[in-house]
């Protein structure tokens, strides 16, 4: 039996995602632990201090900007599968007490790594499933199902951004921008432009959008 | 067949875990399944309210006092068919009394209760009484409304029942001052738990095995009820995430149930909300429910997890 610590769990582990997630679930996890880990959250109401919000919300950011990224997340792959977190503590609280059952299975996989990294071909394979599928329209299916008003919400306020100024940027009222926040744009912008809105306020948070594909 | 029986409890009134268990025995009974529901509700028993038996020609006190044999004869019919109720017992006599033993024999009795599907509405709160009956539920579920008030009394009854369940362990297998040491850590921080294992594994290892093994059995199922919007159905995921990372539990989501207030009007007219609007967002919403809850009944075990032996 090995019971790690939060600060133990890998990158997977803190936005609660398989190792195969693809970039629009990743986002959708970002987005989520954001909304659950940000002070004033209702999710972690009682529960957790200022101090252990701030440091979750800390690693969230440090997860989703390694596993963002195509070749950082191949290469913190392939450092956890060989010899880092994964395969040295080997048994995580949530998955399995039973240890073999995981080392092997990481180790194979590792071996097919180095197999094709050998062979210089790991870049490509290992990029290969989250790489985006040529140029994306300007409001992707993908982008728009991950996208919610609320959620984002949490992401400017994360990032210490005001309503009006947040706005500003994006040349539409404090009012709009509220009503896109909480859902009930409804009566203020058709659903295109709501769509147009809500892809352009992720940019403005800083959000690869385009990447979704 | 075997018998599913499954607990609803909540930390805090007004949550509606009554209407929930009154609902989802409700949803199994119209798919024609033999449904008991029970009302261990001590403290202000009201299930019966729910489901519109005004007067019932026995109740759990019939049991207690011993003037009928097993808890099964106190079952009596209600307004929808396939459905049955044990009636709770409000006589202030019969809770000051339910001392250790009684109440061992009315939790073994619960357990033998026959029906294909037995539903306990326990008490509300956090209180050994209420824990235990909860602690009978394969799986027992939580219900939450989306306001802080409701929040906080939840993870208050989540880490009590999890202090229930580790003591129970440890008296099992005689672990006596483990629990003192557990209760002693719970009071100061959220990583609690954490470190008393983390504690556990440097100094009693057999221990650790054994009482970790008991945290990973108790899974727990999370209901939001009185939904307003989405917001409050991914609050129902976020808690889940939270009860993982710093509870060392899995708590599974099982859904949420809309906001409606017709069914206030239904509970005023004493005639089951589900039977009058079963087709409405609420409806679909405990059928939902009641179908994850069937299926995880069906599903084996997860790995490391034990078949309870309950308290």
């Amino acid at each position: 039996m090995k019971i790690r610590s939060l600060e133990e769990l890998d990158y997977y582990e803190i936005l609660n995602i398989p190792r195969t997630v693809s970039p629009a679930d990743l986002l959708r996890a970002y987005l989520m632990s954001v909304a659950t880990y940000r002070p004033e959250g209702l999710a972690t109401y009682s529960l957790l201090t200022d101090e252990e919000r701030r440091l979750m919300l800390a690693r969230v950011d440090e997860a989703y900007a390694v596993l963002s990224d195509p070749e950082r997340r191949a290469g913190y792959d392939e450092r956890t599968v060989w010899g880092g977190a994964v395969a040295t503590s080997l048994v995580h609280i949530r998955r399995s007490t039973e240890r073999l059952v995981i080392r092997d299975a990481d180790r194979k996989k590792g071996w097919i790594r180095r197999l094709i990294g050998l062979l210089g071909r790991r870049k490509k394979a290992a990029a290969e499933p989250y790489s985006a599928a040529g140029p994306s329209p300007a409001i992707s299916p993908a982008a728009d199902k991950v996208l919610r008003g609320d959620l984002l919400r949490s992401l400017r306020l994360h990032r210490g951004m005001t309503l009006e100024a947040a706005a500003q940027i994006l040349r539409v009222s404090p009012k709009t921008l509220e009503a896109l926040e909480t859902g009930e744009s409804g009566e203020l912008v058709d659903k295109i432009q709501r769509s147009a809105l809500l892809v352009s306020y992720a940019k403005t948070l800083g959000l690869d959008i385009d990447s979704l594909g | 067949m075997e018998t599913s029986l499954w607990s609803i409890g909540s930390g805090k009134g007004g949550t509606g875990k009554s209407f929930v268990a009154a609902s989802l025995g409700v949803s199994l009974a119209a798919r024609g399944r033999d449904v008991l529901v029970v009302d261990t509700d001590l403290g202000g028993p009201n299930l019966h309210t729910l489901l519109g038996v005004r007067e019932a020609a026995a109740d759990m006190s019939d049991f207690l006092t011993g003037r009928v044999a097993s808890l099964q004869e106190t079952a009596v019919p209600t307004t929808v068919s396939n459905l049955r109720l044990v009636r709770g017992t409000d006589e202030l006599l019969f809770i000051a009394n339910l001392n250790y033993l009684k109440k061992k024999r009315l939790l073994r009795q619960i357990k033998a209760l026959q029906a294909a599907n037995v539903i306990l509405d326990t008490g509300t709160g956090s209180a050994f009484n209420s824990l235990d009956f909860f602690l009978l539920g394969r799986p027992g579920c939580l219900v939450i409304t989306p306001d802080p008030t409701a929040i906080e009394n939840g993870y208050y009854f989540l880490k009590s029942a999890i202090i229930r369940v580790l003591r129970l362990y440890m008296e099992f297998y005689r672990m006596k001052d483990l629990h003192a040491r557990l209760l002693e850590q719970a009071e100061k921080d959220s990583r609690s738990l954490y470190t008393f294992f983390q504690n556990l594994q440097a100094n009693d290892p057999a221990y650790g095995a054994i009482l970790y093994r008991a945290l990973k059995s108790f899974r727990p199922g999370l209901i939001v009820n009185k939904a307003r919007n989405e917001r409050d159905v991914l609050l129902g995921r976020a808690i889940c995430d939270v009860a993982q990372k710093y509870l060392l539990i899995e708590l599974d989501f099982l859904g949420a149930i809309p906001y409606d207030e017709r069914v206030e009007t239904s509970l005023r007219r004493l005639s089951p909300f589900v039977i009058d609007h079963p087709t409405s967002p609420v409806a679909s919403a405990l059928n939902s429910i009641a179908d994850q809850l069937l299926a995880r009944g069906r599903a084996p075990l997860k790995e490391g997890e034990l078949r309870m032996a309950g308290p």
